[in-house]
C-alpha cells in the first residue's frame, strides 16, 4: 500500500465573469502517492492545468478539500501558505521563470535562504544540484546567458532545493526544443529515481511516457488511469505506445 | 485580489507623498534662497527719501537733522544729475535723457546684482554702470559708448557692467538710473542740479514717515523746497509686486506638485506592473507578502530619498 502524499477531496473550481460562469473542475477527487511520478493529460480546456495550481495552492479553490501530508492547505492563511510553498512544493513552470536579477546559483539557493539562516548547508546542497545537472561552469552566469533548456533545468533544480514532499510541473518542456527537452526529460526520471514524488501536467506522450502513473481529465473530471511499470530506458517505445493508445482511447 | 490591489495602491501613494513632500520643501528651499532675500532686506531698509535741490548747506543740515534721531541708522547722499546722453542703435544716433547717479558703495553690502552674464564691479573714471532693463530696451552691451555733452566737454562713458539696480525701489528704480564713479562728478567740475538723500531706519515697519515729515518741515522751515517720498507712501505697490511674485511661486509650484505627483504615480504603477510575473515566480518559491512589499518599499524608498536629495542640492545653486 501506497503512501498518500496529495489528497483532493470533492474538489471545484468556478471561474465567473458576471453572469456568465464556467465550472472547470467538477467535484473531483484524486490521491497522489508518494514516490510516484504522476502525469496529467487530457484536452485543452479539459482544466488539467488549474487543477494542477488548485493542488499547488497557487490557486484558490471554489469548494473541497486539499490535504498535503496530513496538512489542510486550502483554508491555511497567506503567510503559513508561504511557508508550505517555501518548504513542502516545488514548482516547475512552462517558462523557466528564473530571477533575473540572481545568477544562477542565487536563483537555486534563494528559497532555501528564504528558509533558514544557515547558508551554508543550503550552499552545500545547491552546490551540489547544481554538479548533478552539469551547470558548475555556469553557476556565476545570470538567466539572461544561458540557453533555455539549461534555464528549465536551473529551474528544476530551484524547485528541489529544499527537499518538497512533491514537485509540480506544468509542461516543463512546452518551450524547449527536441534537444533541449530530452535533458529535462533524463532530470525528471532522475530524480524521480531518487524517490521524489512528482506531479506534471503535459501534452507530449513523450514526456507522459516516463510516468508511472498517468490521469486523464476530461470535462473537469478524472476520466480514467493508467499504471505503467518502472521504466526502463531500453522500453521507451513500448511505453510510448501504451500511452498513445490509452489517451487516443479516451478521446484526446 | 482586490485587498492586494489596495495595499499596492497605498504603498504607491505613500512613496509618491514621500517623494513629492521632499521634492516640495526642495522647491521652497531653492525660491527663497539668497541673493533675492538679501536684495529684498537691503531695499526696505533704504526707501525713505528726499529729493532736494544742490544747496550745499541745506543738504548738510538736513543730513544733520536726520542722522540726530534715534530711529535712523544711516543717512547717504548721492549726486545726481539729469542728463541728455547719446548712444547708437542700430546704425542711428539716438539721444535720450537719464539719471546719472554717483555709485555709492553703502550699507556694508558691496554686491552689485549683476545680470546673469556678467561680472559686475563698481564703476571707475569714465564707465558707466546700466540697468538690465536699459541695456536689454536698448541693444547696448558691454563695452558700449554712451556720449554725454557737458558745457564745453564731451565725456565718452563706456559701459562696464550690466546690473539689476543696486537702490531697487520701486521709485527709483527706473531703467534709466545709471551710476557713475563717485568722484566723476567732482573730477569733471560738473555742478549737479540735484542731490538724492536716502535715510536708513532701524525698523522700517514702525515708522510714522507723515510725522517725521511734518517735524521736519516745521523745525527746517527755512529749507527751499524738499520732495519726501516715505517708505508708507510706496508700500503699496511694493507689495502688489511682491504679492504677484508670491503668487506666481506659488501656482508655479503647485503645478510642479501635481504633474510631479501623477508622473511618478505611473512610473511607479508601471514599473510594479511590469513585475508582475517575477512576483508571481517570487511567491511561487515561498516569498512572503510582507517580504516581497518590504523589497519594493527599500528599493522604491532609496531611489526616492536618493533622488530628492540629490534634487534639493542640484537645485540650490540656482
Amino acid at each position: 500500500m501506497k503512501k498518500i502524499v496529495l489528497e483532493g477531496k470533492g474538489l471545484c473550481k468556478t471561474f465567473s465573469n458576471g453572469h456568465l460562469a464556467a465550472n472547470v473542475i467538477r467535484n473531483l477527487d484524486v490521491e497522489i502517492y508518494e514516490g510516484d511520478f504522476t502525469v496529467i493529460m487530457g484536452t485543452s480546456g479539459a482544466g488539467k492545468s488549474t487543477l494542477l495550481y488548485m493542488l499547488s495552492g497557487i490557486d484558490t479553490i471554489t469548494s473541497g478539500e486539499i490535504t498535503l501530508k496530513d496538512k489542510r492547505i486550502d483554508k491555511m492563511k497567506e503567510k503559513e501558505m508561504a511557508d508550505i510553498r517555501r518548504k513542502d512544493i516545488g514548482f516547475v513552470f512552462q517558462e523557466p521563470n528564473l530571477l533575473e536579477e540572481f545568477n544562477v546559483f542565487e536563483n537555486v539557493a534563494m528559497s532555501g535562504y528564504l528558509q533558514t539562516k544557515d547558508r551554508s548547508k543550503i550552499n552545500e546542497r545547491c552546490e551540489k544540484l547544481i554538479a548533478e545537472v552539469d551547470m558548475t561552469e555556469h553557476k556565476e552566469k545570470y538567466p539572461s546567458q544561458l540557453s533555455g533548456g539549461q534555464k528549465q533545468r536551473v529551474a528544476i533544480i530551484r524547485s528541489l532545493i529544499n527537499n518538497p514532499d512533491i514537485v509540480f510541473a506544468d509542461e516543463p518542456t512546452g518551450a524547449l526544443n527536441a534537444a533541449q527537452s530530452d535533458a529535462v526529460f533524463n532530470l525528471l526520471t532522475q530524480i524521480h529515481e531518487k524517490g521524489q514524488s512528482i506531479l506534471m501536467v503535459t501534452h507530449d506522450i513523450k514526456a507522459a511516457s516516463l510516468a508511472n502513473r498517468l490521469l486523464y481529465i476530461k470535462d473537469g473530471k478524472i476520466d480514467g488511469e493508467l499504471e505503467l511499470d518502472k521504466f526502463e530506458t531500453g522500453k521507451i517505445q513500448d511505453r510510448e505506445k501504451q500511452v498513445f493508445d490509452f489517451v487516443m482511447n479516451k478521446g484526446w | 485580489m482586490l485587498r492586494k490591489r489596495i495595499t499596492q495602491n497605498i504603498l504607491i501613494g505613500i512613496i509618491i507623498m514621500m517623494v513629492s513632500s521632499l521634492m516640495y520643501i526642495g522647491i521652497s528651499i531653492v525660491s527663497q534662497a539668497a541673493p533675492f532675500q538679501e536684495m529684498y532686506h537691503w531695499a526696505n531698509a533704504a526707501e525713505n527719501m528726499l529729493l532736494m535741490t544742490k544747496i550745499d548747506d541745506e543738504i548738510q543740515r538736513t543730513v544733520n537733522w536726520y542722522e540726530n534721531r534715534t530711529e535712523v541708522e544711516q543717512v547717504i547722499s548721492y549726486e545726481t544729475d539729469m542728463v541728455n546722453i547719446e548712444y547708437e542703435n542700430n546704425d542711428k544716433s539716438i539721444t535720450e535723457m537719464i539719471l546719472l547717479t554717483q555709485y555709492l558703495n553703502n550699507n556694508d553690502v558691496d554686491i552689485l546684482y549683476s545680470d546673469s552674464k556678467t561680472i559686475a564691479r563698481a564703476p571707475k573714471g569714465n564707465e558707466i554702470i546700466v540697468s538690465h532693463n536699459f541695456a536689454k530696451g536698448r541693444n547696448l552691451e558691454i563695452g558700449d559708448t554712451l556720449r554725454y555733452k557737458y558745457k564745453e566737454q564731451e565725456f565718452e562713458l563706456i559701459i562696464s557692467s550690466i546690473v539689476v539696480d543696486p537702490q531697487f525701489s520701486t521709485v527709483f528704480m527706473t531703467p534709466s538710473r545709471c551710476f557713475v564713479d563717485p568722484d566723476f562728478f567732482e573730477a569733471n567740475n560738473i555742478v549737479n542740479s540735484m542731490q538724492i538723500l536716502s535715510v536708513k531706519y532701524y525698523d522700517i515697519e514702525n515708522i510714522d514717515d507723515a510725522a517725521i515729515f511734518a517735524e521736519f518741515s516745521q523745525t527746517q522751515s527755512d529749507i527751499s523746497s524738499p520732495i519726501f517720498i516715505g517708505y508708507k507712501s510706496i508700500e503699496n505697490s511694493y507689495n502688489i509686486v511682491m504679492g504677484i511674485i508670491a503668487a506666481i511661486l506659488i501656482v508655479v509650484s503647485v503645478m510642479i506638485f501635481i504633474i510631479v505627483v501623477f508622473v511618478i504615480k505611473n512610473t511607479l504603477q508601471n514599473q510594479i506592473l511590469n513585475q508582475y510575473k517575477q512576483i508571481g515566480v517570487k511567491k511561487a518559491i515561498g516569498y512572503t507578502n510582507t517580504q516581497i512589499r518590504n523589497s519594493m518599499f527599500l528599493v522604491y524608498g532609496m531611489i526616492g530619498i536618493v533622488s530628492s536629495i540629490l534634487g534639493v542640492i542640484i537645485g540650490l545653486p540656482i
